[in-house]
């Protein structure tokens, strides 16, 4: 996130993503916040050691991703920049659980390295899903859903104007940056002193320009309330979509899709 | 530090998700009383200036790392800690969603610790009875300073205890910590320096600023206190609840199955215990935190048949489910490009 060039693309593919017409982009934003969210609790209510009953659950972002006409590598690009914490935090379980363990019968290794697995998945599907809720819907989406789903007015216009002028404020960070580092040499010059006087000067243009924004605002009728042109609806199509994957997350959950499927072709 | 949805046990997101909840309701509602819609637009704005002042990083002296403003701390200082936790948040929401930094479970967890934390623990705790009323300098940025690198203290405690909790990593909770709390004191010297260079700066060019907040006298940071509290010793006590909830039945069953042996602790087979059972399988949707109906189960009964340990059958490695898998994978690779092709079919033809 240090890097105001790649905060740019990412937002600007996001946001020309969530601009697409498909039949998930037209369904009710709330369908989608809610099945994603079922999906996420779905995912990591799973035991730690589970490894082979989550890749069922791969169909979902799988769904979406070939649906919604996004670019894998994209969401795989993203996921890779956001992995190092999580892989730090896992990477200790194989050598402090070591119980060894039989796979395939002649192969042992440490239960560690199942739940380190484990983790690596969870992360990779409560991650991209993440992603592909804002791919599928953007900001507007998200916050009319939000609101329509008692989360607080005040909140939600808030973090729509956040989104606003993150665009802004990017920019003029990234010119008061390019200015700094043009006029600095070997490193003189870019210490913490001169970053406080650009945060300081970043932050007092910020708040006059917040007030003349706010005075524009209110001199064309905003009262404290979001107001959309075209109201949100849950028709059929969301209904479906939401009982389809509900019911298709607790058979995964419930039941253990890879061992019934291994049994019947072993069966065969 | 973000906390990850990978690591986070459903009754820890559960326990941080409520605490923020709470958290927020009562800024929304103390805000509006205080302010009515005015302060609304200022703090979109001051969110989108977080991350833009972070992307203003300098190189710290003697070292070849660099640092950025934090912001919690920051803005509580400017604005008050209502308005501090809702910008936080909803920061931290945007980098859940668009940068799937955090994550959406892992939000409320994200929110207690670099929102919370900051705001309503750090900021009356420490700020606000070094600094006191008017602006001293020197009163100012010591306050700033050591309120920083509190929070960051607690914050990277509050991680390493919901990742404890959660039982995801095996990471105990003493190394871990003594991992967390060294790296965040380094990064909280760093960012208590920079914050207090930013006050500095603004005490010389601008005043207003820190007059942001309308000032209250009516003994405020008793009940912020108080509330700060609260909500930490709710948050605790989720956390110790799910611990219970979902870690001891674990080592219980270690416990047992390494005293028996032979894991033939024979529940009584008819009776109370077993309808408990079918009942508590029955209800269980996530089994592993209620009260692991599925290891009660596989303690009660003799030896499988290969005679695997208890531990070898929770974790499931067969050959059948490998290959089931192997078979699920391909079908979801299929189903993806068949929908891919069609859906590509569809807009060319359009």
């Amino acid at each position: 996130m240090a890097n105001p060039g790649r905060a740019f693309a990412d937002l600007g593919t996001l946001e020309r993503l969530a601009h697409q017409d498909s039949p998930l982009h037209r369904l009710d934003p709330r369908t989608r916040i809610i099945t994603t969210f079922i999906f996420i609790l779905t995912t990591v209510s799973f035991d730690r050691y589970a490894v082979l009953e989550l890749l069922p659950l791969f169909l979902f972002p799988v769904a979406i991703i070939a649906l919604a006409n996004i670019s894998p590598l994209y969401l795989a690009r993203q996921l890779l920049l956001l992995s190092p914490f999580v892989i730090f935090v896992g990477i200790f379980n194989p050598l402090l659980d070591s119980h060894p363990v039989r796979i395939f019968d002649t192969v042992e290794i440490a239960a560690g390295w199942i739940s380190f697995c484990s983790l690596m998945l969870r992360f990779l599907l409560t991650a991209g899903s993440a992603l592909l809720l804002m791919a599928t819907g953007g900001i507007m989406g998200l916050g009319m859903g939000l609101q329509k789903l008692l989360v607080p007015g005040e909140f939600v216009i808030q973090l729509l104007l956040l989104y606003r002028f993150i665009f802004l404020l990017l920019d003029e960070a990234n010119r008061m940056i390019m200015a700094r580092n043009n006029r600095t040499f070997n490193g003189r010059g870019r210490g913490p002193r001169v970053a406080a006087s650009m945060i300081g000067t970043l932050l007092l243009r910020t708040i006059a320009r917040a007030e003349r924004v706010h005075q524009a605002m209110l001199g064309r009728g905003f009262r404290g309330e979001l107001r959309a042109m075209k109201d949100i609806r849950f028709a059929a199509s969301d209904f479906f979509f939401l009982a389809g994957w509900c019911s298709f997350f607790a058979i995964v959950r419930l039941v253990n899709l890879p061992d019934i499927v291994g049994s019947l072709i072993i069966g065969l | 530090m973000h906390m990850s949805d990978a690591l986070l046990s459903v009754p820890v997101a559960a326990a941080t998700w409520g605490a923020a909840a709470a958290a927020i309701a009562y800024s929304s509602r103390r805000l509006q009383k205080k302010e009515g819609e005015k302060t609304i637009p200022l703090m979109g704005v001051l969110g989108a200036f977080v991350f833009a002042a972070q992307m203003i990083n300098f190189s710290i002296p003697a070292t070849g790392s660099s640092g950025h403003l934090g912001g919690g701390m920051f803005l509580a200082i400017l604005l008050g800690p209502e308005a501090a936790l809702l910008i936080m948040a909803s920061v931290l929401s945007v980098q859940a969603l668009f940068f799937a930094d955090g994550g959406l479970l892992a939000l409320g967890a994200n929110i207690v610790n670099l929102g919370l934390i900051p705001a309503f623990v750090a900021y009356p705790l420490f700020y606000r009875n070094i600094a006191g009323e008017g602006l001293r300098p020197g009163r100012l940025v010591t306050g700033a300073f050591i309120a920083v690198i509190f929070a960051l203290q607690l914050g990277a405690f509050a991680v390493v205890l919901e990742t404890s909790l959660s039982g995801i990593s095996d990471l105990p909770f003493i190394s871990f910590l003594s991992l967390m709390q060294p790296i965040h004191l380094a990064i909280g010297v760093v960012e208590g320096v920079i914050t207090s260079l930013v006050l500095l700066f603004l005490l010389k060019t601008d005043e207003q600023v820190f007059r942001l907040e309308s000032r209250h006298q009516e003994g405020q940071p008793f009940r912020r206190n108080l509330i700060a509290g609260f909500l930490l010793a709710a948050l605790l006590l989720g956390g110790l609840g799910s611990w219970l909830a979902s870690e001891h039945p674990d080592g219980l069953e270690w416990a047992i199955s390494r005293v028996a042996g032979k894991e033939e602790i024979a529940a009584p087979p008819e009776g109370v215990h077993k309808r408990f059972a079918a009942l508590q399988e029955w209800m269980s949707f996530l089994p592993d935190y209620n009260f692991r109906t599925v290891n009660v189960k596989t303690v009660a009964t003799p030896e499988g048949k290969n005679g695997e340990s208890v531990f070898a059958r929770r974790i499931g490695v067969s050959v059948s489910g490998l290959l089931g898998a192997g078979v699920i994978i391909i079908w979801i690779t299929i189903i993806g490009l068949f929908l891919r092709k069609r859906v590509g079919a569809r807009s060319a033809d359009g």
